[in-house]
């Protein structure tokens, strides 16, 4: 049994004018250890799919429209919300976006980590569950004197810490990080990414990486799924995917990051924009900004399936070599 | 922390001297000799001057102003010319009512507008919602001398369970603080819902969710502390407002507060009271204003840092 196993999921945004795909069929799966980077453009429904796997999509503006989420073999999607809240932070832990926003201004560092502790042990005294919020803080290198403050106090890539260090204060089995490091500047990001790592590998933690930097999921990652408009197209380990990128998306990514050691006037870019997030798609999503497009993209759509070892695609007429 | 409440107590001082200014400015420019409204249209040219030198009337403006701030800061604020007892004594007399008509209504606005606020803030739209806001608009528009006169109607002619008048006790002033209280708990309601409304989305809010925290932890722990700061803003107004005497419940309920006692020292001329009244209010509004701030810094450790 897989430890998460993610099947056929739809989620729609629900708003006025019309209902948004955030997520058009999303099928992914996670054994204990796997480190699994979800890369994708702004819109492509890397953050959907993570808040959908805790529950925290907005109950009013958010609706599933079919899939499921298997969490230990138990469907997560029809879990009353009092089993959720075990889950949350317990197995499942989060890493938001922008460290500034996501802690609690009125409350002390220690305390909102200790807060952690204590939803999911309730027999812990305050005194004891602050002495292991301490222990925490200091394994993400946060001195002791500094941990009864504030998190105005604290710098961007200090407040990330803490976030680290409460996202893992209950030793979850999985952890997403959603673009963990995309607030901070570029030095305190590498500081960042290298303490994630260092953790993640101590503790065996399962780990879903949400970015669109594929130099970090490089750096984290074992397994990288590329997303666009609220699929997957391509799903490879880290070396088959670089060496070998078969779906033309991947390739136009692929080709768009910047070499520095040669000179050119521009940059490589995919032309045109994605399809609209309202959009019914018939065909694949990729065909209107597609070099190899064929007419059967435009009337079927390919779903994922394993080229080769280790690698799945979602392309009728991918890249392959020789 | 100490520090700034002393700078913040200095700083009250420059407030209440314009106050007082701008007050003995507008009284010495009102048309009427007050030592003719003592004395009476009959009374004599010669008694009226002598009346008036013994009164300092005829000095300099500025002699006259600095005179009274002197006197003033020792409590003295002359005496009325009505009763000819001190102002500073009938104030006395009279705040008591005010101060418990004030805080009985301003513990009901807020024992009823933060729940009503945050009930409205989370179920957004719902039935309850609906009602909740629509009542707080009746409760923002409905003047008090209609609903104070309505209530009396209700409770001490028909059903004869509380007495019409205010002023006599716990139980006499339930009414009264119920009638000026409606608009309070609107207001409290309205900042509460949309202040709860707005922190809900926060980041930390969700954060909150993440690690597991249930609704109710997530919402009392977290949110509310939060949406707090502009619900205090908003109360310490509606106190200082009604501290100044909220004259019209005053009046429908037969309350001596300081309300009716300034008005009626407006109407009789009373020139000592009506300074005094309006010196008395600016300083418990001040002191309402300064226990405002120092609860923000209490509440917010962002506040409360800017001061060290």
């Amino acid at each position: 049994m897989s430890l998460l196993e993610i099947n056929n999921l739809n989620i729609d945004y629900l708003t006025e004018e019309a209902d948004v795909h955030a997520l058009r069929g999303i099928t992914l799966s996670l054994e204990k250890g796997d480190s699994i980077g979800l890369v994708g453009e702004t819109g492509a429904g890397k953050t959907t799919t993570a808040l959908s796997i805790l529950g925290l999509l907005p109950p009013q503006q958010s609706a599933v429209r079919g899939g499921e989420i298997k969490w230990r073999g138990d469907d997560l999607l029809k879990k009353s919300s009092k089993d959720l809240e075990a889950v949350r932070g317990k197995e499942i832990a989060m890493i938001f976006q922008d460290p500034m926003t996501s802690l609690n201004p009125l409350i002390k560092v220690d305390e909102q980590v200790a807060e952690m502790i204590r939803l999911h042990d309730k027999k812990l005294s305050k005194k004891d569950s602050l002495r292991l919020a301490l222990q925490q803080l200091l394994s993400v290198g946060i001195q002791a004197e500094r941990c009864n403050e504030y998190p105005h106090q604290f710098s961007g890539g200090m407040k990330q810490r803490v976030v680290i260090a409460m996202a893992l204060a209950c030793s979850p089995n999985l952890l997403i990080a959603d673009e963990p490091t995309t607030a901070l500047d570029v030095t305190i990001q590498s500081q960042v990414l290298e303490l994630m790592k260092t953790l993640i590998k101590e503790n065996g933690t399962t780990l879903i990486m949400i970015t669109h930097d594929l130099g970090i999921v490089s750096e984290l990652c074992e397994t990288i799924a590329i997303m666009y408009a609220g699929e997957i197209l391509e799903l490879a380990t880290k070396d088959q995917l670089f060496d070998n990128p078969m779906h033309p998306y991947t390739h136009g990514l692929l080709a768009s990051i910047p070499d520095v050691t040669v000179e050119k006037e521009r940059l490589a870019t995919l032309p045109g924009l994605p399809p609209e997030p309202t959009e019914d798609i018939k065909g694949c999503s990729f065909t209107p900004r597609c070099s190899r497009c064929i007419d059967r993209c435009r009337n079927e759509r390919p779903v994922l399936s394993e080229e080769e070892k280790n690698h799945s695609l979602a392309c009728f007429n991918p890249y392959r070599k020789s | 922390m100490l520090k700034y409440t002393f700078k913040r107590i200095l700083g009250v001082i420059p407030v209440l001297m314009g106050v007082t200014f701008l007050v003995f400015t507008m009284l010495h420019l009102t048309p009427g000799d007050p030592a003719r409204i003592i004395l009476g249209e009959q009374a004599s040219l010669e008694s009226v001057q002598g009346l008036r030198d013994q009164m300092g009337l005829n000095d300099n403006f500025f002699l006259q102003f600095f005179r009274y701030c002197g006197n003033a800061v020792t409590g003295d604020l002359g005496r009325s010319y009505s009763t000819n007892r001190p102002v500073f004594s009938e104030l006395l007399s009279a705040f008591p009512y005010t101060l418990q008509l004030a805080t009985m209504s301003i513990a009901i606005a807020l024992l009823l507008g933060i729940p009503f606020g945050i009930i409205s803030s989370i179920r957004q739209y719902s039935l309850f919602d609906n009602i909740v806001t629509s009542l707080a608009m009746v409760g923002i528009s409905i003047p008090v001398f209609w609903s104070g006169l309505l209530l009396i109607l209700l409770f001490s002619v028909h059903l004869r369970i509380l007495p019409p008048s205010g002023g006599s006790g716990f139980i006499s002033m339930i009414m009264p603080a119920a009638t000026l209280a409606a608009q309070s708990v609107a207001v409290i309601t309205r900042m509460t819902r949309s202040s709860m409304l707005e922190i809900v989305r926060q980041d930390f809010v969700r954060t909150a969710r993440s690690k597991g925290a249930n609704e109710r932890h997530v919402i009392v722990r977290h949110a509310l502390p939060n949406a707090l700061v502009p619900v205090i803003t908003i109360t310490g107004i509606q106190f200082g407002r009604l501290l100044g005497g909220a004259v019209l419940t005053e009046i429908v309920f037969s309350i001596p507060g300081v309300g009716r006692l300034l008005v009626s020292a407006i109407q009789m001329r009373d020139y000592p009271m009506v300074q005094g009244g309006v010196l008395f209010i600016a300083v418990a509004f001040c002191l309402v204003n300064l226990g405002v701030d120092l609860l923000y810094a209490y509440l917010d450790p962002r506040i409360k840092s800017q001061y060290k």
